[in-house]
């Protein structure tokens, strides 16, 4: 068994042996750029039996890959799945970017961030990423479940770096920009953020983010950023109250959202941010003129429901530290760290 | 006037009683007693002309069963800053402060059960609540081994960075 895909600080390897051969056979396969590739070749370089090749290339068929065969050539790959696998996501990686240098990719799991907390809880290196095509327990806010059936981008993202805490609610303010940045490079579509961190397409919702930290004295110890995002999905997967607020970029756009390159940009976006954040520098200040021209949320009459109650009046401002400013119809001016600005509908 | 040690002895008295409130009133001074009524309501010693009595009984007052707590000492130096959130008194218990300002959340979600009663066993890494801002979840460690003594922040309330949250008896 190779050793050089096992992260050296990783305690348990985050991928199996098995699905450390798979991105192996899979990156054979992107180096021979559209060739043949023999099993018989990839036996000997990966030191495994030719049976044991087949059985990872009808693994690599069950989850979407596809091949032809031609006798005495070997394979050829022909399809690529729109699935996050690490050498699916790496050449679309920045040079420099460390995060996404680790994938946990799953079929089907309760909450990637469940996933990458366990994950890690077990050593799991910085940048580590846990995909699902399906969640069936994908987690919202407060305890609220996020609709995440297949054609979805569910992912999670782990950092380890000792962000001051003053700063990394940022984190989620800055993931949800670089989304914005990613998803409006990839389909040409104008995306919204509505504060603090959702993304609307056209008033409806197309990306949530949460992110669960653990912090040690007053710097963080892990995030783990959550990002569900209504990519691929039909209109006709939503259920009806989900509907009036939720939107799917492929029907906006009439062909597929690439995962792998959104989660690319979003990835190469966001390292060189958190290491600053982890200097103790802030950086929502140099995105806040963008991110202030795309919040809709800025300068409208708003209803936000906050823990302490309703606050309604209208959105002034966002300052530096991501605070939303309501001026009530008294007159008050309410500084807001936690709420959900409601939809028209009056729903979240 | 009262000596120290009797305004002392006066007040492990009312501690040992279910009485909230004791007033002594003479021609040379007035000494007032309280005890909180509710979580939250700070316990009052008022003196008049013994000032160095009252520093005396607050500081008691701060060491003794009452659910009353000194302010956190938080240093604004650079250094030390794992102790900041984490601050011993006397009696052996520490008072998890909160190092961020944002929402406590005593549970994961509305309708969950809270992640500690007072009481409850914690060892350093039991959650014992979430503090959050802008949809950035910090879930807060008892950083202890311990009891949970006293709760000190209501579910849903603003924390600032530095309020006291929890007290946890060592054991």
């Amino acid at each position: 068994m190779e050793q050089r895909n096992i992260h050296p600080t990783t305690r348990i390897p985050v991928r199996s042996e098995s699905e450390q051969i798979r991105d192996q056979i899979i990156q054979f396969f992107l180096q021979a750029n559209g060739g043949f590739v023999s099993t018989r070749d990839l036996s000997v370089r990966l030191g495994i039996s030719r049976t044991a090749v087949w059985k990872h290339i009808q693994l690599l068929e069950s989850i979407g890959f596809s091949f032809t065969v031609q006798p005495r050539l070997g394979h050829r790959l022909e399809i690529v799945p729109n699935i996050i696998l690490l050498p699916l996501l790496e050449r679309h990686l920045s040079a420099t970017c460390q995060l996404g240098r680790e994938v946990k990719w799953l079929s089907e799991v309760d909450s990637t961030n469940a996933v990458a907390t366990r994950l890690a809880a077990l050593g799991a290196p910085h940048g580590t990423v846990v995909v699902a095509a399906r969640q069936t327990a994908g987690r919202g806010r407060r305890g609220r479940t996020w609709f995440s059936p297949v054609g979805g981008l569910w992912v999670s993202v782990l950092l380890r770096r000792p962000i001051p805490l003053q700063h990394a609610a940022e984190l989620t303010l800055l993931s949800s920009f670089a989304m914005r940045r990613a998803l409006m490079a990839e389909t040409n579509l104008h995306i919204d953020v509505k504060w603090p961190n959702d993304l609307l397409y056209n008033g409806k919702k197309v990306c949530g983010i949460l992110a669960e930290i653990r912090s040690e004295g007053e710097s963080l110890a892990t995030a783990v950023l959550g990002m569900g995002v209504n990519t691929n999905l039909l209109a006709t997967d939503f259920p009806t109250d989900l509907l009036k607020n939720a939107a799917t970029l492929s029907t906006a756009r009439n062909q597929p959202v690439s995962h792998q390159k959104v989660l690319a940009q979003v990835l190469s976006q966001l390292d060189p941010w958190v290491e600053q954040l982890s200097t103790g520098q802030s950086v929502f200040p140099q995105i806040a003129k963008e991110w202030r021209q795309s919040c809709i949320t800025l300068g409208q009459s708003v209803r936000v429901n906050t823990p302490a109650g309703l606050v309604t009046g209208q959105a002034i401002a966002v300052d530096d530290g991501g605070i939303l400013y309501v001026r009530t119809q008294s007159g008050l001016m309410q500084k807001i760290h936690t709420g959900d600005v409601l939809f028209e509908e009056g729903q979240e | 006037m009262l000596k120290i040690g009797e305004i002392r002895e006066l007040i492990r008295l009312l501690d040992e009683t279910h009485l909230v409130e004791l007033r002594i009133e003479t021609d040379d001074m007035k000494l007032l007693l309280r005890k909180p009524s509710f979580a939250g309501e700070e316990g009052a010693v008022v003196t008049d002309g013994v000032t160095h009595a009252k520093r005396l009984t607050e500081s008691y007052a701060a060491s003794s069963r009452t659910d009353v707590f000194p302010a956190p000492t938080v240093s604004s130096a650079g250094g030390a800053s794992a102790l900041q959130d984490v601050v011993k008194d006397e009696d052996n218990a520490v008072v998890i402060n909160s190092p961020m300002v944002g929402t406590f959340y005593r549970a994961s979600a509305p309708d969950a059960p809270p992640f500690v009663e007072i009481g409850s066993r914690v060892t350093d890494k039991t959650v014992v609540c979430i503090v959050e801002a802008m949809k950035l979840m910090n879930e807060i460690e008892a950083e202890v081994q311990g009891e949970v003594v006293a709760i000190l922040a209501e579910n849903g309330q603003l924390v600032e960075y530095g309020q006291p949250l929890f007290k946890i008896k060592q054991v």
